[in-house]
């Protein structure tokens, strides 16, 4: 039973970078009906620039970092999807293009040395279960951050035009709402969170430059399992994938391990009704 | 021989789209109807093709239940269908758009088409030769190499109508062919309409232009929110005072 | 549409004169040979992601997954069995098509980026089961000692056999493309409903047809064993699938020979470029670039419309399928 818990408790610390990962998955397809692929990789590139700076610099030049590759991103796929656009797949080429690019710039100046730092020698005991104190800190947040989003998702003039053009882009651009100023602040918001769960992964799991695209299958697996339509949700699935993946490696043989989350994706993917295209409306 | 729907029922949420709606639509006839927007012409004919669920009631094809069937399979049957708005892609031609009409009534798979088999050739010269003629019937040969984006609204919802009288189906149901047509571009529908219905094809019509169903259709039913408001010929249903204060409007 | 037998084997024509005309210059040539047949391969694989995203919508990031089935099939079949490598081309064919009719089926209803993501799952697991095969597979080894082809032992027989069968791949693709089937693949990208009302069972056809572009990736696959000799865990993974991607993209997707071009074009850039780890940077600098400029990628546009005045370009007719 310990043991199970134990799992649990590692899988839900995993699962919160997840979490993390998953916002901005969820808000950029809200916003703009697109998926940014390269999320991975800005974590990826502030995991490398934490690991190498560190310190509080590193930590600044980390999110800076995320920040600013979203926004190169942001400013790429905006050429390329414009507002009330069809065809949403070619910007979601284009991140497909700048997570390469990234992966190999992260390669050539970083090597491909994993990287992680552990930076607790001690473990809180609860009930028995060791408990790494970055727990706490990955709980805490995150937590802050789900609160922070979820404050300026519904509270704020900017969420209320996030939303407003999210649900019909040239209806609120005629409304007057800055529609691709509000794509762009949006990719730079997801870059900040991809940047801050990077810093998180750096003192979990750790990284090297071949993990961004599973992080983005992961923070992707975790927005869709309760559809993509909700940020808060996707933290939620985060959760889950984390603590699927946390008792797949103890209880099935290593082989599966790491096969078995990923078919628990796409099995949720083709069960799943929310992210088919809409077979009929009320009106054809 | 006929397309009965008997007691069918949609609701989308909370909201009852069509209620209870019946008909007959036999080979050869031109049944029509109409009725304000958002009385449930189009729901009906997503019904009929299975593009919705009804809750209640039983869609029949030539004497089976087609409930179960799928879109695609009920089209196979010998149904065809054109949308209210006009969906096709902007960059196709004129002739190609026509030719994916054919698809229900194409033989060759996928490996025939593949290796071009002899078979497959006659197939696609047969397409070609009939989409000329459909597109000819409706004097749009000289249009058949534009691209479907450059054409008037109008011509567009006559190429639909080509793209799905193209199979040869026995039933046909056009949601407002002729909303935004010119004069002559009526005309032309109008007599498509009816080489249709004297070829034995069952044409289901929904249209806003009274004049147009009252020189087409010999049976006619008028839905309001969803319900069947009054039905029976042309003549009666227009005289009728329900049906005037509820469509033409009282003025009228 | 090409209606004519000349117009329908025009790209496969092309194809065929270039590499007749190249095949005397570089016949000598070890160096040019070796990467004749790569960008052969490498162009099978790019058609097959041409096919899918170009003519069905399918971002896919499986091809490489695919042509690594392929390659497997022929490598446990010529390597364990000691079979004939043209019994592996048979399994190199149907394995991939097979796998990939059910797997597409169960997913290719979604919309656009989350069906990408599903292929990039699939691509993911199917590696996951090369690595963990064990002696079958080779497991992190891989299988080597693969045989050469009977009677394409040369360098330039594998080269001729591997522009032969992008040739006939054109061939069929053409074919396939102007037909009722291809013309209602296109429907289903562009408008699913739209080609339900035409009659087609959207799951079924687009599974189908993603299923044949596997069986190209396939035959890759096959080549790529026996000429490499070798195939391993590492050889075909999901990366190898995006940079196909590109590839196709950056030639133009939905034409002939952008997939043809693409590859041609990115491989004997590698050529050139200083280390393995900047590739991607350049990759995904030229994506980007080609996007910006010429989003149906270099033979999708229309290049005379950049000469004329803003407005004539805008009425100019786009090209479907430029060659």
């Amino acid at each position: 039973m310990y043991e199970f818990v134990e799992y649990v408790v590692r899988g839900a610390l995993l699962g919160v970078t997840y979490g993390l990962l998953a916002f901005p998955v969820s808000l950029v397809f809200i916003t703009t009906g697109s998926v940014d692929v390269a999320l991975g990789a800005y974590a990826v590139l502030a995991v490398a620039i934490m690991y190498t700076v560190g310190g509080p610099l590193g930590l600044f030049l980390a999110i800076g970092a995320a920040v600013v590759a979203a926004g190169i991103v942001g400013i790429v796929s905006m050429r390329l999807n414009r507002p009330g656009a069809v065809d949403h797949i070619i910007p979601v080429l284009g991140t497909f293009g700048l997570a390469t690019f990234l992966e190999s710039a992260i390669l050539t100046y970083f090597g491909t040395a994993p990287m992680i730092r552990q930076p607790f020698e001690t473990f809180w005991s609860v009930f028995g279960i060791r408990i790494s104190p970055q727990f706490g800190i990955n709980v805490a947040v995150c937590l802050a951050i789900l609160a922070a989003l979820y404050l300026i998702i519904n509270r704020t003039p900017f969420g209320r035009s996030m939303r407003a053009s999210a649900v019909n882009p040239v209806g609120a651009a005629l409304t007057g709402i800055p529609v691709r100023q509000i794509w762009f602040a949006t990719y730079l918001l997801g870059g900040l969170m991809a940047g801050i769960a990077g810093v998180l992964i750096l003192f979990t799991t750790g990284a090297d430059y071949s993990t961004a695209f599973t992080l983005t299958i992961w923070g992707f697996g975790s927005a869709i399992i309760f559809g993509l339509r909700s940020p808060l949700r996707g933290f939620l699935g985060g959760l889950i994938i984390g603590i699927a993946q946390a008792l797949c490696s103890g209880y099935l043989p290593s082989s599966l391990s790491t096969t078995v989350p990923l078919i628990f994706i796409f099995v949720v993917l083709a069960l799943g009704k929310n992210n088919q295209i809409a077979a009929t409306g009320g009106r054809v | 021989m006929s397309i009965e729907i008997r007691g069918v029922t949609v609701r989308f949420g909370g909201i009852t789209a069509l209620s209870d709606a019946s008909l007959t639509l036999e080979p050869g006839r031109i049944i029509s109807v109409i009725g304000p927007n958002g009385s449930g012409k189009s729901t009906m004919f997503n019904a009929i093709t299975g593009m919705v669920k009804p809750v209640a009631g039983t869609v029949i094809v030539d004497g089976a239940v087609a409930d179960g069937l799928s879109p695609s399979q009920r089209i196979s049957l010998g149904l065809a269908r054109t949308f209210q708005t006009p969906r096709f892609d902007p960059q196709i031609t004129v002739e190609e758009a026509v030719l994916c009409g054919f698809y229900p009534v194409r033989k060759s798979g996928v490996l025939g088409s593949m290796l071009r088999l002899p078979k497959c050739s006659a197939e696609e010269r047969h397409f070609l030769g009939r989409c000329h003629e459909i597109l000819d019937d409706l004097k749009l040969l000289p249009l058949k190499d534009m691209q479907m984006g450059g054409l008037p609204m109008g011509r567009v919802r006559l190429v639909e109508v080509a793209r799905a009288v193209a199979n040869e189906p026995r039933y046909i149901l056009l949601d407002e062919p002729a909303a935004g047509l010119s004069l002559d571009e009526q005309r032309m529908l109008a007599g498509e309409i009816r080489r249709l219905a004297a070829r034995g094809v069952g044409v289901l019509l929904v249209e806003h232009n009274f004049k147009l169903v009252r020189d087409l259709a010999e049976y006619l039913m008028v839905l309001k929110q969803g319900a069947c408001l009054i039905e029976g010929d042309p003549e009666h249903v227009a005289s009728d005072p329900s049906f005037i204060e509820a469509y033409l409007g009282r003025a009228a | 549409m090409q209606h004519g037998l000349f117009e329908r084997l025009r790209p496969a024509l092309i194809v065929a004169a270039i590499i007749a005309a190249l095949s005397p210059v570089i016949a000598g040539s070890p160096f040019w040979l070796d990467n004749s047949v790569i960008v052969a391969i490498f162009a099978l694989m790019s058609l097959s992601a041409g096919m899918a995203y170009g003519q069905a919508g399918i971002l896919t990031m499986a091809t490489a997954a695919f042509a690594s089935v392929g390659a497997f099939a022929t490598a446990i079949i010529t390597v364990h069995y000691e079979l004939s490598p043209w019994l592996g081309l048979v399994a190199a064919i149907l394995l991939p098509a097979i796998l990939a009719y059910p797997t597409a089926r169960a997913i290719v209803r979604l919309s656009p980026m989350p069906l990408s993501i599903g292929t990039i799952l699939l691509s993911l697991v199917l590696e996951h089961f090369v690595r963990e095969g064990g002696s079958f597979t080779g497991g992190y080894i891989g299988l080597s000692g693969i045989p050469s082809l009977p009677g394409f032992d040369t360098q330039f027989s594998m080269h001729l056999l591997g522009w032969a069968l992008v040739v006939l791949a054109l061939v069929f693709y053409v074919n396939l493309t102007n037909s009722a089937i291809g013309r209602a693949v296109r429907t289903a990208k562009h408008d699913p409903l739209r080609a339900t009302a035409d009659g087609v069972n959207v799951a079924n056809l687009l599974a189908s047809y993603f299923s044949v572009t596997a069986a190209v990736a396939g035959v890759a696959g096959w080549l790529y064993a026996h000429y490499m000799s070798y195939v391993g865990p590492d050889s075909l993974t999901m990366h190898v699938s995006l940079r196909i991607m590109l590839m196709a993209v950056i030639g133009g997707a939905a034409t002939y020979l952008g997939p043809v071009l693409g590859a041609a074009f990115l491989t004997l850039l590698t050529l050139y470029l200083p280390a393995a780890e900047t590739q991607g940077m350049i990759f995904g600098a030229v994506l980007i670039f080609v996007l910006l400029v010429t989003p149906n990628g270099i033979l999708g546009t229309n290049w005379l419309t950049f000469l004329k005045p803003r407005r004539a370009a805008r009425r100019e007719r786009q090209p479907r399928s430029a060659t």
